[in-house]
């Protein structure tokens, strides 16, 4: 585990030169991701005010989901969006040098870049929580903030997890980069809306099948006091997180797994 | 120090799908076999210099990519210095060095000397050892002249004499090589060679090279395995090849202005009259030598010039292809 945070030290010193050789970049991509994200933030406001309530949670509540939702999903952009290069790197044989180095492929995966203009994903989701948490009626305990910070890194995880888990399949397949956008749409749209608005077989869908329900609407119905709109006890949601930890941990296995069916092109 | 018995892979490719669902529909589509390395097995024991030779698509570059860990063979085995090399990864990462003449292994955006610092971290390098060795590698491959130079504005030569020394920094036991002189100038390929022999020399390296370049194998090994699809048609040394292949050497012989050809000849040696007036006196070395030929032929009529065909791995390789068509 040391050796691992030793080589995740030297392997995001070579990600951060990288970065800056790209640097005209980072300004663009920052001040995209903030005209993506207002254009949602609009979105969700005018469905707002249309409707005043979406299924049952005040504004302010929808408000706390969408900034949950954001923040987990800054923190997978954040950490662990270099899953997505997986069939780059298949595909061009950069996969080679992964395997021969006395480090983890994964870990030589994630820091291939550094992802400076994910920081555009982590201020547009602090701004929401800063201006959401405040105008929700929520009733603070330091356990709460604290299981609040694991949920939305849990979240993060959860999303990083099917990505990496998408990508694993590029060891066998091509043309899988299509499964890349849709996970990311299925996420950015419905992951934003308190999932009883589809009904109890909606939300059931969203937590087993499709667990969208993990990176916002659970740890939302939690710090807001929501769980009433749950089909499932509260006491389930207080360990949810660990979905995301678990589910982290099942893709890497998988991707290590289809790792031995890497084919190396080239000669 | 390599151990390899009855190795084969296979790969298996989905015919392409395209359209709608392409992704998905992939996973029914049908498959074709190709058997890129079949029942392949030799033993390299420490500090020999190996050439693994073979046509454009015999199964070269899938043998090393098993060897060195990349690619999980489909049945067989491979050890190298007692290690699985895909089983344990990390470990058998410290007893190899590995060169691709087609891709670098360095990061392309960067300079030289932060690949070397980066793998320096990665391996656990000290520093002092890091310092000598760079100075030890700048000798033979003068990798100072570029140290701050991003990869992807190296020249090919220099890019490849950046990657030797990156693939050398942790001092591997075993070094493959494929096909490393590809497009090098003639300067940049003897100082790789030169580089591969004293690593060898002092260091007691294990080396495996796949290589089309005659001088390469001449300068280098002492061994050849040849492959034919997939399979070993040849495991032994440099010179027995020659032997078993091309069993003739040739004196060619310029007549002198007034020379009388008729009489130009020599015991145990076939005469063959060329189209450029020269005459190739062809003899089996086992029978006669160079200097009985040269002699008697001198003996004969008045000679203006003469040189001695030495066997050419090109003939031999040549020959053997040819001999594997049939
Ligand atoms: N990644 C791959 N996927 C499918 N077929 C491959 C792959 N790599 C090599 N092959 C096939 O395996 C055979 C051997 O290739 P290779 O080992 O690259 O030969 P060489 O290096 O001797 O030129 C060829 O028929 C090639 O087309
Ligand atoms: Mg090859």
């Amino acid at each position: 585990m040391a050796d691992l945070l030793r080589d995740f030290r030297i392997l995001l010193r070579v990600a951060w030169l990288t970065e800056l050789e790209h640097k005209a970049n980072f300004f663009i991509s920052v001040i995209g991701a903030l005209a993506f994200n207002a254009g949602q933030l609009l979105f969700i406001g005018v469905l707002l005010n249309a409707f005043g309530s979406i299924a049952g949670w005040t504004p302010a509540e929808v408000m706390v989901l969408f900034g949950i939702r954001m923040a987990s999903h800054s923190m997978y952009a954040f950490f662990f969006r270099r899953v997505i290069d997986v069939d780059l790197v298949v595909h061009t044989g950069e996969f080679d040098r992964y395997l021969l180095r006395p480090t983890s492929p994964f870990l030589q995966l994630l820091t291939r870049r550094f992802n400076l203009q994910q920081f555009g994903d982590v201020i547009v989701a602090a701004a929401i929580l800063a201006v959401a948490l405040p105008k929700a009626s929520i009733t603070w305990h330091p356990l709460l903030a604290l299981w609040l910070v694991i949920a939305i890194g849990a979240g993060g995880m959860l999303e990083g997890a099917l990505q990496l888990a998408r990508g694993a399949l590029a060891f066998r397949l091509q043309n899988t980069q299509s499964l890349t956008a849709l996970i990311d749409t299925v996420f950015g749209t419905y992951g934003n809306f308190p999932l009883q608005i589809f009904g109890t077989l909606g939300s059931i869908l969203f937590t087993v099948v499709l667990p969208l329900a993990f990176v916002g609407w659970i740890p939302a119905a939690i710090v807001t006091g929501r769980t009433d709109s749950l089909w499932f006890p509260t006491w389930l949601a207080w360990l949810s997180p660990a979905v995301g930890v678990a589910g982290m941990a099942a893709a890497i296995f998988f991707f290590t797994r289809q790792s031995r069916h890497y084919s190396s092109p080239g000669s | 120090m390599i151990e390899v018995v009855e190795l084969v892979k296979e790969f298996r490719k989905p015919q392409p799908t395209t359209g709608r669902l392409a992704g998905v529909r992939q996973l029914w589509a049908p498959r074709r076999t190709v058997r890129a390395v079949d029942q392949v097995g030799f033993a390299v024991e420490r500090g020999e210099i190996v050439g693994y030779l073979g046509a454009n698509g015999a199964g070269k570059s899938t043998t090393i990519k098993m060897l060195t860990g990349i690619v999980v063979p489909t049945s067989g085995t491979v050890t190298v210095n007692g290690l699985v090399p895909w089983a344990n990864r990390k470990k058998h990462a410290y007893n190899i060095g590995v060169v691709f003449g087609q891709k670098t292994q360095l990061w392309f955006d960067l300079p030289l000397r932060v690949s070397l610092e980066t793998i320096r971290d990665l391996y656990r390098i000290g520093a002092a050892d890091y310092v000598s060795r760079i100075d030890e590698f700048d000798e033979v491959l003068q990798i100072k002249d570029f140290m701050d130079t991003p990869i992807r504005s190296l020249s090919l030569g220099q890019r490849m004499r950046g990657d030797l020394a990156g693939a050398m920094l942790h001092r591997p036991q075993v070094l493959y090589l494929d096909e490393p002189t590809v497009g090098l100038d003639v300067v940049a390929k003897q100082a790789l060679r030169d580089f591969i022999a004293e690593q060898n020399r002092v260091h007691s390296t294990t080396v495996m090279i796949t290589t089309h370049d005659m001088d390469d194998i001449e300068q280098l090994c002492r061994r050849i395995v040849l492959i034919d699809r997939g399979r070993v048609v040849y495991d032994g040394d440099l010179s027995s090849l020659k032997r078993r292949y091309l069993p003739f050497r040739e004196v060619v012989i310029t007549p002198g202005a007034n020379a009388d050809t008729a009489y130009i000849g020599a015991k145990h040696a076939d005469r063959l009259e060329n189209a450029d007036g020269t005459i190739s006196l062809r003899f089996d070395p086992e029978r006669t030598s160079a200097a009985a030929v040269i002699a008697q032929a001198a003996s004969t009529a008045d000679i203006a010039d003469l040189h001695v065909n030495e066997p050419k791995l090109e003939d031999v390789v040549r020959l053997i292809y040819a001999e594997a068509e049939r």
